[in-house]
C-alpha cells in the first residue's frame, strides 16, 4: 500500500494556512499594528492608562525625550504635575503623513492635554520606509494584476509583513503598552545605553552654563519675502491643520526642534529655516522652542543629531518648565 | 518569467495538471514541450526563434552525425552553435576589444552600434546540445528520433535558463518512461521549490541590497564594512544560483523526472578543486569533459589545459574581462594547487584542523575573487581590493548588524538545508518535521520576498 503520507501533508499545510488567514482576518487591526513603528506606537497610546503629555517625531525625539525624567523634573518644578502621564509616541522614520495620521487617531485618548511635535527636516523629508512599500514595487501587466488579486483576497498576503521578525518583536511591546514610557532606542545603543552610568555632577554643570534651555522662536509680526521650500510648505499646512483638529479636542500643541550639533545645528542658521519656523509659529500660533543657535557640549550627543543616555536626561530635564508652563497656562484657561 | 513570480507559478500548475491528465506519454512530452516554450517565449518572445532555430538545427544534425558518423559534420554543428552563442554573446565585447586595440595602435575605427540583446539562457542551452552532440558522435547517446523529446531535452522550462545543465542520457529516458502520477515526488518537488524560494527571495535578494549599496558606495566603507559586503556577495551569489538549481530540481521532480544536484555545500572546499567539485556541478563537469579532457587533460601539459579550461570558464559567465580574469586567476590557483601541498606533515597529523583552516582559505580566496565577477569594472574592483586590504583599517560608525545577524543565520540554516536538499532525504524526515520545516521555509517566502530581482544567472 503507498503511503498516505504526502496526501496528509498537503491537506495539513492546507488547514494551517487556511487557519492563519482566518486568524488574520478576525484579528486585523491588532496585527496591522505590529507591522509598522508608527502604528505601533499609535496602538501602545490607544491602550495604555490615561496619559496628558504626548511627543511625536522621528528617532531624534524618540532618543532625545526620556519621560521618567521628565516627569521627575516636572513634579519638582510644580508638585500639582505630579500625576502627569508622559509618553513618547516619536519613531524612527516618522514623516508628515504618518503624523498627521497618528494625531487624528489619538485625540480621542483619554486625559490627553498636550502635544509636543518634533519640526525637523527629516520630519518634512522623510518618504515611507522601503520595507513598507510593497505595492510600489510590484512589476506591471499580468504579475502586477495577479498580485493585487492576490493580496485583495488574502489577508495572509497582505498583510505578510506580520510574519518579519521586526513584527514578533513588537508584539510584547505592545503587551507592555501600560508600563511603557515609549522610549525606544536603536537596538545598537541598547547595551551601551543600558551600562552607561548618569554623572549628575556633569549634568548639573552642563545645565549651569543656560545652553540647553528652550527658547521660542519668535514669531514673524510680518512674513519674510523669502520663500518656503515645497515641503516647508506642506508642512506648515499640515501642522496648521494638527493645531486645528487638535484644539477641536481640547489638545494643545507645542513644537520642538530637538538639540542638534555640527552641520545640523549650523543648517538651522539658514535665513530659509529660520523663515520656516517664524512662518510655522505665525500660521499655528504656536511657539517653537530651540537650542540650535548654541554650541552645545558634544559628550551629551550619540551623532550631531542625536542624543545620548547623558543628553536625554539634560534635555529632558530642560523641557520640563516649558511643558509645565504650557500645562498651567492651559489650565488657567 | 521569473520563478519567483506568481504568474509563474500558476501557469506551473496549469502544465502540470495537463501533463498529468495526458493519457499518453506522447501526448504529455508534448504538453511539456509547449508549455516549456510558452514560458520562454512569455519572458521575451523574439528569443523564441533563435530556441526554436536552434532546436530544429540540432536535431537535424545530431541524425546526420549518427547516420554518418562523421568528425566534420560534428565540427560544424558545434561551430554553428558556438557561432550563435559567440554572435549573441561575444560580438558586443569583441568589437569593443578590436576598437581598443585599432586605438593603442593610433587608429580609428567606427563601428556601428548594434543593440545588445542576449536570448535567455542561451549559454546554457548551448552547452547542453554542444554535449549531445559529442555525446552521439561518441555513440555514448542514440540522436533523438522524436521531436517532441528533443524539444523537451533542450527546453524543459525547470532548467532551461539558468542550468543545472543536463545530459542527455540522464534526461531523455526519463522522458520516455511513462510513469504514474506520485503524491511523494509532488511532495519531494514542492520542497525543493519552496526551499528555493526561500534560498532566492528571502536570503539572496535580501543581501543584494546591501551588496548592491556596498559595491557602489565602496569608497564611503571602512575595512569592516567592506569584508562584509564581499562576504554577503558571497552568499548571495550561492543562494541566488543555489536557490534556481533547487527550484528546476524540484519542478523536474513534480514531473517525476530526476535532474543532477548542482550544489553541494561549495564553501566547505579545503580545495579549489573540491570547490569546483561542489559549486556549479553541472557546469565544472562539463567543462571537464567536453573541454578540460579534449584538451589532453592530465596527460599533456595539465597547468595550461587548467588554465585554459577556467579562462574559457570565466568567459562563459559573461562577455567581459572581469569575468575572464576571475576565471583565469581560478585556472592559476589550480596550478597552483597541483604543484604545492599546504603543510602536507601537519595535514597528515591534524588532519580534521587543517581541513577546517584550509577550508576558511578557500573561502576567503574564493570570495576575494568574487570581486572581481561582481565589480561594475576593473576600476570598481581595484577600490573594493583597497577598501578591504590597504590601510587605514578600521570600524564603520554604521551598524551592520542585520547583514551580520543574516549571514549568521545563514550560515546555521543553510548548513541544515543543504543536507535535505540531496536525492529524497527529505521525504525520509517524520511528518511532524516535514510540516514543520515547509510551514518555516513558505512563511520565510512569503514574509520577506522582494519580488523583484532576477536571477544572477540569467545573464549568463
Amino acid at each position: 500500500m503507498k503511503s498516505r503520507k504526502p496526501v496528509i501533508y498537503f491537506v495539513v499545510l492546507l488547514a494551517v494556512f487556511a487557519s492563519l488567514e482566518l486568524a488574520v482576518r478576525r484579528y486585523e487591526q491588532s496585527l496591522l499594528s505590529v507591522q509598522n513603528k508608527v502604528l505601533l506606537k499609535k496602538q501602545m497610546v490607544l491602550l495604555r492608562r490615561p496619559t496628558h503629555v504626548l511627543f511625536l517625531g522621528t528617532s531624534r525625539t524618540q532618543d532625545g525625550v526620556e519621560p521618567r525624567e521628565l516627569m521627575k523634573s516636572m513634579a519638582r518644578i510644580d508638585p500639582d504635575a505630579e500625576d502627569v502621564e508622559i509618553f513618547n509616541a516619536a519613531a524612527t522614520a516618522s514623516n508628515m503623513d504618518s503624523l498627521k495620521h497618528f494625531v487624528e487617531n489619538i485625540l480621542c485618548k483619554e486625559g490627553l492635554k498636550l502635544l509636543v511635535i518634533e519640526v525637523s527636516d527629516p520630519q518634512m523629508m522623510n518618504g515611507p520606509l522601503a520595507s513598507e512599500l510593497d505595492e510600489a514595487s510590484a512589476p506591471k501587466h499580468t504579475e502586477a494584476h495577479l498580485q493585487k488579486c492576490l493580496r485583495d483576497n488574502s489577508y495572509l498576503v497582505r498583510h505578510r509583513k506580520l510574519f518579519r521578525l521586526d513584527s514578533f518583536r513588537r508584539i510584547p511591546t505592545l503587551w507592555m503598552s501600560d508600563f511603557s514610557v515609549g522610549t525606544e532606542l536603536f537596538r545598537r545603543a541598547l547595551l551601551k545605553d543600558m551600562v552607561e552610568k548618569i554623572d549628575r555632577d556633569a549634568l548639573a554643570q552642563e545645565a549651569g552654563t543656560g545652553r540647553w534651555k528652550p527658547e521660542a522662536i519668535p514669531p514673524a509680526d510680518k512674513l519674510s519675502e523669502l520663500t518656503l521650500s515645497e515641503p516647508q510648505i506642506k508642512a506648515v499646512q499640515v501642522y496648521t491643520e494638527i493645531v486645528a483638529v487638535a484644539r477641536r479636542s481640547h489638545v494643545d500643541v507645542l513644537f520642538m526642534i530637538p538639540p542638534l550639533r555640527g552641520e545640523w545645528a549650523a543648517k538651522e542658521f539658514d535665513p530659509h529655516h529660520q523663515v520656516f519656523y517664524q512662518t510655522l509659529s505665525f500660521e499655528t500660533g504656536r511657539p517653537v522652542l530651540t537650542t540650535a543657535a548654541r554650541e552645545l557640549n558634544p559628550r551629551f550627543f550619540r551623532d550631531d543629531s542625536h542624543l545620548n543616555k547623558m543628553g536625554r536626561t539634560l534635555w529632558s530635564d530642560q523641557l520640563a518648565g516649558a511643558i509645565v508652563h504650557t500645562l498651567q497656562k492651559r489650565e488657567g484657561e | 518569467m521569473l520563478f519567483n513570480s506568481v504568474t509563474f507559478i500558476l501557469l506551473h500548475i496549469i502544465v502540470l495538471v495537463a501533463y498529468w491528465s495526458a493519457p499518453r506519454q506522447g501526448l504529455r512530452r508534448l504538453c511539456l514541450s509547449v508549455g516549456s516554450l510558452f514560458f520562454y517565449g512569455w519572458y521575451y518572445w523574439p528569443g523564441l526563434f533563435i530556441l526554436a532555430a536552434s532546436i530544429l538545427f540540432n536535431y537535424v544534425v545530431a541524425q546526420q552525425i549518427e547516420k554518418r558518423h562523421s568528425r566534420q559534420w560534428l565540427t560544424l554543428a558545434v561551430a554553428a552553435n558556438l557561432l550563435g552563442l559567440s554572435y549573441f554573446k561575444y560580438s558586443h565585447f569583441l568589437t569593443e576589444v578590436v576598437v581598443d586595440l585599432m586605438h593603442v595602435f593610433g587608429s580609428e575605427l567606427a563601428v556601428p552600434v548594434r543593440p545588445h540583446w542576449l536570448p535567455l539562457g542561451i549559454s546554457f542551452f548551448t552547452f547542453q546540445i554542444i554535449a549531445y552532440l559529442v555525446d552521439v558522435y561518441r555513440g555514448k547517446v542514440k540522436s533523438e528520433k522524436d521531436f517532441f523529446t528533443f524539444v523537451c531535452f533542450v527546453s524543459f522550462y525547470g532548467q532551461l535558463v539558468a542550468g543545472p545543465i543536463v545530459r542527455s542520457h540522464e534526461f531523455i529516458p526519463q522522458l520516455k518512461v511513462k510513469r504514474a502520477f506520485s503524491w511523494q515526488n509532488l511532495q519531494l518537488g514542492f520542497f525543493y521549490l519552496i526551499a528555493g524560494l526561500m534560498l532566492k527571495t528571502t536570503v539572496a535578494d535580501t543581501l543584494a541590497q546591501f551588496v548592491d549599496y556596498g559595491f557602489t558606495h565602496i569608497a564611503e566603507y571602512k575595512t569592516l564594512m567592506a569584508w562584509l559586503t564581499v562576504y554577503a556577495f558571497s552568499f548571495q551569489i550561492l543562494c541566488d544560483f543555489w536557490g534556481y538549481s533547487t527550484i528546476a530540481v524540484g519542478l523536474a521532480h513534480m514531473y517525476g523526472i530526476r535532474l543532477p544536484i548542482n550544489f553541494n555545500s561549495p564553501y566547505t572546499a579545503s580545495s579549489l578543486k573540491d570547490f569546483w567539485r561542489q559549486w556549479h556541478i553541472t557546469l565544472s563537469s562539463w567543462l571537464r569533459d567536453y573541454l578540460y579532457i579534449p584538451l589532453g587533460g592530465n596527460r599533456n601539459a595539465p597547468n595550461r589545459n587548467l588554465f585554459i579550461t577556467m579562462a574559457l570558464g570565466g568567459l562563459w559567465h559573461g562577455a567581459h574581462w572581469k569575468f575572464l580574469i576571475w576565471g583565469s586567476l581560478h585556472g592559476l590557483w589550480l596550478g597552483l594547487e597541483r604543484r604545492v601541498a599546504l603543510l602536507p606533515g601537519l595535514s597528515r597529523k591534524v588532519p580534521r584542523l587543517m581541513n577546517g583552516i584550509k577550508a576558511v582559505l578557500v573561502f576567503h580566496g574564493v570570495t576575494l575573487l568574487w570581486v572581481f565577477f561582481r565589480a561594475e569594472s576593473f576600476r570598481n574592483a581595484m577600490d573594493v581590493f583597497k577598501a578591504l586590504l590597504l590601510p587605514p583599517y578600521g570600524i564603520d560608525s554604521k551598524s551592520p548588524d542585520t547583514l551580520v545577524s543574516l549571514l549568521v543565520l545563514f550560515l546555521i540554516f543553510g548548513k541544515w538545508l543543504s543536507r535535505y536538499l540531496i536525492d529524497d532525504r527529505f521525504l525520509k524526515l517524520s511528518l511532524k518535521k516535514q510540516l514543520a520545516f515547509s510551514l518555516a521555509l513558505i512563511l520565510l517566502v512569503l514574509a520577506y520576498s522582494q519580488a523583484r530581482l532576477d536571477f544572477i544567472y540569467f545573464v549568463f
